[in-house]
């Protein structure tokens, strides 16, 4: 093809940097999607208007393990996107409660802060009990509802006393992984607090989202993850900032917690 | 990170032409790898529920230009529009046609068209996909995408002058003078 656009286009994609590998950034988005999606299905079939702009949960890259979070407060500082400390809402550190909360179930190890859309924070750690280790992912952000309630066709909605409601899932979808007979998936779950304030789970049976099952079952079941996420204790937790309506970065790093407590990007 | 079937390959085979449509379109090399990652978090999200994605290829150019459109409409509300490149340094020259034309220029001069007429071009002459699938790229009709085509063409002509005209047809040896 001889047209001077041809020739213009090919020029300008030559001087295109190398192509980065997105692999890995797109399938963390598209976990935080999928279930932001699912939930705002159930917002907007009930209200009629699609209230959710920031919300929930799914996968970070499971990651090297480094030091499980203390029980102190939140030191009011987390790292950002760019690697620059800014402040962040007053409140218990999510780490921390999320600890409390399955000390119960097992142990836990292997911290870490993955970098999500705006407005979220996702967290991910190794619980291991008698039956073996399992990764957890936990993401905290606000879900728009003025009034969330349950509505027929949330799966698995159960209303809360104090207003709002939980909704846990069930997913099966995995296939058998070569090597392992264990090809069951995860549970996971949200709760839109009457607050505002959405704290969601996934409780996996492998070691990192969709991977070789290294169990037959997550850890906790329906019912423990729905009262893991409908705790009080949620209620004290330092949620990220309202989300900014810009376009996120690349998601081309992680955060993890360091043995000093301060969050370094890997 | 684990990745349901197929994806893994998926994202590799389709990002290099990917990424270089939308480096062409944004300039900028992170926008452009934000652009990726967020089309292929969407289509992980029907990959996952397994939803088949009916020729992928084509739903990833889709998602893409649709991304890049609604993520700079506030922006480009705010662009200007002038018919006055700025002065650019001129270093790394190479062969347009048959002039010589500085590659910044030409970015300058892309970036000047309207958004819509920037995605028409990178579709049917970076990517060569035909009017009617930069039709259905963009859901627009076949005389929407000539016309914007057309549109393009004449602007960048106007900008650049003649930098940018056709190449002209090489002179059969038969009739060059010796």
């Amino acid at each position: 093809m001889s047209q001077p656009e041809h020739d213009l286009m090919t020029r300008l994609a030559a001087s295109a940097p190398p192509t980065p590998d997105v692999l890995d950034g797109s399938l963390r988005r598209g976990r935080v999607l999928r279930l932001r999606r699912t939930a705002w299905r159930g917002a907007a079939a009930g209200t009629g208007v699609a209230a959710l702009a920031t919300v929930a949960v799914f996968g970070a890259a499971r990651l090297a393990p480094s030091e499980p979070p203390t029980a102190s407060p939140n030191d009011g500082a987390s790292a950002t996107q760019s690697g620059s400390v800014a402040a962040v809402p007053k409140g218990r550190d999510p780490r921390q409660i999320a600890a409390e909360l399955l000390a119960p179930y097992g142990t836990i190890s292997g911290w870490s802060k993955g970098n999500t859309p705006p407005g979220t924070d996702l967290y991910s750690f190794t619980l291991t009990d008698a039956k073996g280790a399992a990764g957890v992912d936990i993401l905290l952000g606000d879900h728009g509802q003025t009034n969330p309630s349950c509505l027929p066709d949330i799966e698995g909605c159960m209303p809360m006393a104090e207003g709002g409601f939980s909704a846990v899932i069930t997913d099966q979808t995995h296939e058998a992984q070569p090597g392992t007979n264990h090809s069951w998936g995860d549970i996971s779950g949200y709760v839109n607090r009457a607050d505002g304030h959405q704290v969601a789970a996934t409780f996996w049976n492998s070691l990192e989202p969709e991977g070789p099952g290294v169990r037959d079952q997550p850890a906790l079941t329906a019912e423990q993850v729905r009262a893991f996420l409908t705790d009080e204790a949620w209620a004290e937790a330092a949620f990220p900032g309202p989300d900014d309506g810009l376009p996120e970065p690349p998601v081309g790093g992680v955060d993890m917690l360091g043995p000093d407590g301060t969050i370094q990007r890997s | 990170m684990a990745a349901p079937q197929g994806f893994e390959a998926f994202v590799a085979e389709a990002s290099p032409s990917l990424f270089r449509a939308a480096w062409v379109l944004t300039r900028d090399a992170q926008a452009a790898e934000d652009l990726l990652q967020e089309t292929f978090a969407r289509m992980y999200v029907s990959w996952r529920d397994r939803r088949p994605i009916d020729q992928p290829v084509a739903y990833a150019r889709r998602t893409l230009v649709h991304l890049h459109i609604d993520r700079g409409r506030r922006r480009w509300r705010s662009e200007v529009v002038t018919d006055d490149l700025p002065d650019a340094p001129r270093g790394d020259h190479a062969p347009l046609g048959d002039r010589v034309v500085d590659e910044v220029a030409l970015a300058e001069a892309l970036a000047r068209l309207e958004p819509a007429d920037r995605v028409v071009l990178v579709l049917r002459y970076l990517l060569d996909l035909s009017v009617a699938d930069v039709a259905h790229t963009l859901e627009i009709s076949d005389n929407a995408v000539r016309t914007r085509s057309h549109r393009a063409s004449a602007r960048l002509r106007d900008l650049l002058g003649e930098d940018f005209r056709p190449t002209p047809a090489p002179t059969p040896l038969s009739q060059r003078s010796t």
